[in-house]
């Protein structure tokens, strides 16, 4: 050992080039291999910490609209107890409403976000006390906090808090509410987090207790057997579906639906929540399933890169070792005894890179976690469930590392060792496919990086059809009501010749600071049809404010009291009640009113660019219970961030509650598109990283190939060769490995871009051109790593090389 | 010791055997200094490589200490290998990354011998052949008599019956040359049995019997 450890040293010191290439590439890909690994493992850790995991399961509808495969987990507020009492395979349940509220005590007032929620939810999911219990929302007026809330609130977690009156603004309304717990924060891989609960009978959109057609809630329900089944479930709730939505049944059969697999039309189903998090079906805040695959898979194609790396390079280094090989074989070494030795020399290295990795981890880690949404920590690796893996890892590594080229070198016999003749090879040995591995995963990945920047920057260049540089939305909060707070913004604003333009929605554009996303649908008969349209409410000059042209008809005027029961419909919602003329000026029945369509507004992205464009019906009748959420205020400025700071001065003068979360319209379109923008830093970062590594071993391995060639070069020269001729010679047998690498990788990256821009409506030009430069470039990087070593040998003066001895 | 019955080596070169040892008969008894002779590619080195177990000939029966060495297996035959032979090389072949010391240590660390006794074998290994205060140094830093005296005391650190040595002074010059093969000589005299290849008349008069080889055949014995 002590003696492997010596001779590690010496050979490290005198091949100090190869050895700094493989410990650095090793050190490289441990560290992102570990990056990755804790993601990915993060990403599937998700709801781990709920005993009763496998019991669980969120409900959600299932339909098939327009041929298009439709899911949904909002639910009427009867659902929940209904189908317990009716279901005994369901043994608890408990519904989780989400909304704001203001919360007050003698010293402090502030809002949070808050979730309603059935007393069962305690014993269904495993969320830790700081004090109290189960119970703790037994009692209609209880309220739990969590914990930060409970710091922010009193400063304090004490117990003396439990029992205290808190006052409690939901809606606008003030009740005096009792805390009875305080819940440690929801970890970071709980897909549920709260920073209070309160009683689902508390919930405001509940107003109607007993309308099945309203759906504002998640239901998550406890199975009785010990693994939930979503297929039994899916069987028994059958029955139960067709009783209490005979309506929508009916009304999704009329409009010509077709039906769901199981030949239901509307089928209520259940996602175990082991799946909750990792979900393609659009259900709650879910994360492509694809994500922790592609991290690791990523990990995976890095470690073998590095991987055959340090093989090939010691594979060559190795013949060149041959001599020593073959000596120690001389004075008695047998083939186990000398290979034990090589792979020990190895390990040495691995754990060298290994611990440079961990270092170079942690020095990554909150550079990474400030680019994503990560919180990663190295100490998450010291569980033993990572150790173990990581430790089986490496020791695979090291083995495939050091074991092979240990193998293949002792095998061979004295005699050719001692003569310094590699033995003769067939033309496509391992040091030939590892580097023809190596650079079709770094094609693959290079292309796979270019297509996603280039469809990133395609979605955040394109243009939405309306102005979202110069737009500022302002949610209004909780506590204002939303009319009223529009129309002291409007007076405020009309002396401030900074603003050109205010208006408002209730839904926001894009994703704000606030955090809220909703869009509201509404399904309508309109001669003897059934259709369904998007649903928005403005006010007036939204569309002036916002420069979407109206191609028909005109604007909401303040002039006209019959607007409020007016409609503006864009061209998607025109097309489908058979065109404009069909439709301008006609009353649809919506409501129970009917609206007259007024104007047609020119098509524009109301929603993130993976969907197409739906139809989109906008009103400003302030009496159907759509109320103002959100003021649009337009700006004529150069400055865009002292603009804000000037807006949002002037709206703190109408709302002193307000909290800095007004934003920019194109701010809150890109935040839409965090998930993607997340996943190219990876995979671009991923592929550079896999090109450097590769190129490194590209390097080695010209290094090593053409010092064994330095005589035939010398020779050559005292022929009468050419320093191009020799180059290109030297040159030829990498840059062919090369070019079947992107043979191979080509396709395969082809083939994988166009999967993945599928998942888009709007997809920018992918062409052969794109391909094109890719391989134009690995190529060219290749050729210049090669050429750093194949120029100096073919300038060497044959004098020196062909001298004997 | 050695008893050679008929062995043939070749290569197949094109259709015909190109032979590089021709029917080879040959007895060596415990305690000989055998030198072969012999022109260029008469087979000298590939009769001390067959004898020294580096190769393997075509044909024939190979008795070292009455056993059928090329029966056995490969595992049986490096241990006989460790336990019996040492091999000394003209291009002397330390392992360039390991001092004098550990160059002597290494035979004995394949023989899993202790720490402890490795220590006191090579001790006295350095302080026959007077290299004591050279055991820190690399092969790089000797000159090539002082890396061949390493060489000769790396192959005795096992103590072996048998020393096979292949040119031992080809690279050295003649002040060298004879201190090798006196120290050769004294070494025959307290009982290791040594075979040598060598192109000199001077060396080959060292030992008590010459083996004289042409195109891989004995020539008169």
């Amino acid at each position: 050992m002590k003696n492997a450890l010596f001779s590690t040293w010496r050979n490290i010191k005198k091949r100090k080039l190869q050895t700094f290439i493989q410990i650095s590439s090793l050190t490289l890909a441990f560290a992102v291999g570990i990056i990755l690994f804790l993601s990915a493992s993060f990403e599937l850790s998700f709801d781990n910490f709920h005993q009763n995991r496998d019991r669980i399961g969120a409900l959600y509808f299932q339909s098939q609209e327009g041929n298009k495969n439709n899911t949904s987990n909002t639910m009427p507020v009867p659902l929940a107890f209904t189908l317990k009492e009716e279901l005994p395979y369901i043994e608890k349940v408990t519904r989780w409403g989400n909304g704001r509220l203001v919360l007050k005590t003698e010293q402090k007032e502030i809002s949070i976000g808050t979730r309603y929620v059935d007393p069962d939810f305690f014993s269904i999911f495993n969320f830790e006390f700081s004090t109290g219990n189960n119970h703790a929302l037994d009692e209609l007026n209880n309220i739990v906090l969590s914990q930060s809330t409970a710091e922010n609130l009193f400063g304090t977690i004490d117990k003396s808090i439990i029992g205290r009156q808190i006052e409690v603004n939901i809606n606008g309304e003030w009740q005096n509410m009792q805390i009875s717990a305080i819940v440690k924060d929801p970890p970071q891989n709980s897909s549920l987090n709260f920073k209070s609960l309160l009683r689902f009978e508390k919930f405001p959109n509940a107003f109607d207790k007993n309308s099945w057609s309203n759906k504002n809630h998640d239901v998550f329900v406890l199975s009785k057997s010990p693994a939930i089944d979503a297929q039994f479930f899916a069987n028994a709730v059958k029955p139960f579906t067709e009783k209490y939505f005979a309506e929508d049944i009916t009304k999704l059969r009329r409009d010509g639906s077709s039906p769901n697999k199981d030949g239901s039309y509307l089928a209520l189903s259940l996602i175990p929540f082991a799946n909750y998090h990792l979900n393609d079906l659009q259900i709650g805040n879910g994360t492509n399933p694809i994500l922790p695959k592609l991290l690791l898979g990523l990990a995976l194609l890095i470690l073998i890169i590095s991987l055959s790396n340090f093989i090939n390079i010691q594979l060559v280094s190795a013949v060149s070792r041959s001599q020593e090989i073959a000596i120690r074989k001389t004075i008695g070494g047998t083939a186990l005894q000398i290979s034990i030795q090589l792979w020990l020399e190895t390990l040495i290295c691995c754990i060298i890179a290994l611990g440079l990795g961990l270092l170079l981890t942690w020095s990554l880690i909150p550079f990474y976690n400030a680019n994503t949404h990560y919180t990663l920590t190295l100490s998450d690796l010291f569980t033993w469930k990572h150790t173990l893996i990581i430790g089986f890892s490496f020791l695979i590594i090291s083995i495939a590392a050091g074991g092979y080229p240990a193998l293949r070198v002792t095998k061979e016999t004295i005699s050719s060792l001692i003569k310094g003749k590699p033995t003769v090879r067939n033309r496509w040995n391992v040091q030939r496919i590892l580097p023809l591995i190596q650079f079709t995963i770094a094609i693959v990945l290079v292309v796979c990086s270019v297509v996603v920047v280039l469809q990133i920057n395609h979605i955040k260049h394109m243009p939405l059809g309306f102005e979202k540089q110069q737009v500022i939305s302002i949610p209004i909060g909780p506590k204002m009501d939303g009319s009223q707070a529009l129309q002291r913004m409007r007076q405020a604003s009309s002396s401030t010749p900074l603003i050109i333009g205010v208006t408002a929605s209730d839904i926001n554009f894009g994703l704000g600071r606030d955090g809220n996303q909703s869009t509201s649908q509404l399904g309508f008969d309109y001669q003897g049809k059934g259709f369904s349209t998007n649903w928005q409410r403005v006010d007036f000059d939204y569309f002036s404010t916002l420069d979407i042209p109206l191609i028909a008809g005109r604007d909401f005027s303040t002039g006209r009291p019959a607007d409020s029961t007016a409609l503006i419909i864009n061209e998607q919602m025109a097309a489908q009640l058979g065109g404009i003329e069909n439709v301008l000026n006609k009353p649809l029945p919506l409501f129970d009113k009917q609206m007259t369509v007024i104007g047609v507004a020119k098509d524009y992205n109301f929603k993130d660019l993976k969907q197409g464009i739906e139809p989109l019906s906008l009103f400003i009748d302030p009496d159907l219970g759509f109320d103002i959420k959100y003021i649009l205020v337009r700006v004529k400025s150069n400055n865009l961030t002292q603009s804000l700071q000037e807006v949002e001065t002037l709206w703190k003068t109408i709302n002193a509650d307000y909290k800095n979360d007004a934003s920019y319209l194109d701010e809150n379109t890109d935040r839409m598109y965090e998930q993607e923008q997340q996943m190219m830093k990876i995979i671009s970062v991923g592929g550079i990283i896999a090109v450097v590594i590769a190129c490194m071993g590209l390097f080695a391995a010209a290094l090593v190939a053409i010092s064994t060639r330095v005589k035939e070069i010398g020779i050559r020269k005292v022929l009468g060769s050419s320093i191009l001729k020799l180059v290109l010679l030297l040159s030829k047998d990498f840059l062919q490995i090369v070019l079947l690498s992107l043979l191979i990788g080509l396709p395969i990256a082809w083939y994988l871009s166009i999967e993945w821009l599928n998942s888009f409506s709007y997809r920018f030009n992918f062409h052969f051109g794109i391909l094109f430069l890719c391989a134009v470039a690995v190529m060219t990087l290749a050729a210049l790593t090669i050429s750093i070593h194949t120029i100096k040998a073919a300038r060497t003066n044959p004098v020196n090389s062909l001298r004997d001895e | 010791m050695i008893k050679l019955e008929n062995i043939f080596k070749w290569y197949q070169v094109g259709g015909a055997r190109s032979f590089v040892l021709k029917d080879i008969n040959l007895h060596i008894e415990q305690g000989d200094f055998v030198s072969i002779m012999g022109p260029s590619g008469s087979g000298k080195s590939t009769l001390l490589n067959v004898i020294g177990l580096l190769d393997e000939p075509n044909e024939g029966k190979y008795y070292f200490m009455d056993e059928d060495v090329l029966a056995l297996k490969a595992k049986k035959r490096a241990s006989l290998f460790q336990s019996h032979m040492g091999y000394v090389f003209q291009a002397y072949h330390l392992i360039d990354e390991l001092t004098v010391y550990e160059n002597i240590e290494t035979p004995l660390i394949y023989k899993n011998l202790s720490s402890k006794e490795r220590k006191a074998i090579v001790a006295d290994l350095l302080d026959r052949f007077g290299i004591v205060g050279k055991k820190d140094l690399f092969p790089s830093q000797l000159s090539g008599g002082q890396q061949q005296v390493v060489g000769i005391a790396r192959a005795l650190a096992g103590s072996p019956k048998l020393l096979l040595a292949d040119e031992p002074t080809g690279n050295l010059n003649s002040k060298q040359g004879e201190d090798i093969m006196s120290l050769f000589k004294q070494l025959n005299e307290e009982g290791v049995t040594i075979i040598q290849v060598t192109h000199s008349e001077k060396n080959a008069a060292y030992g008590q019997r010459i083996i004289n080889l042409l195109d891989g055949q004995l020539k008169d014995i």
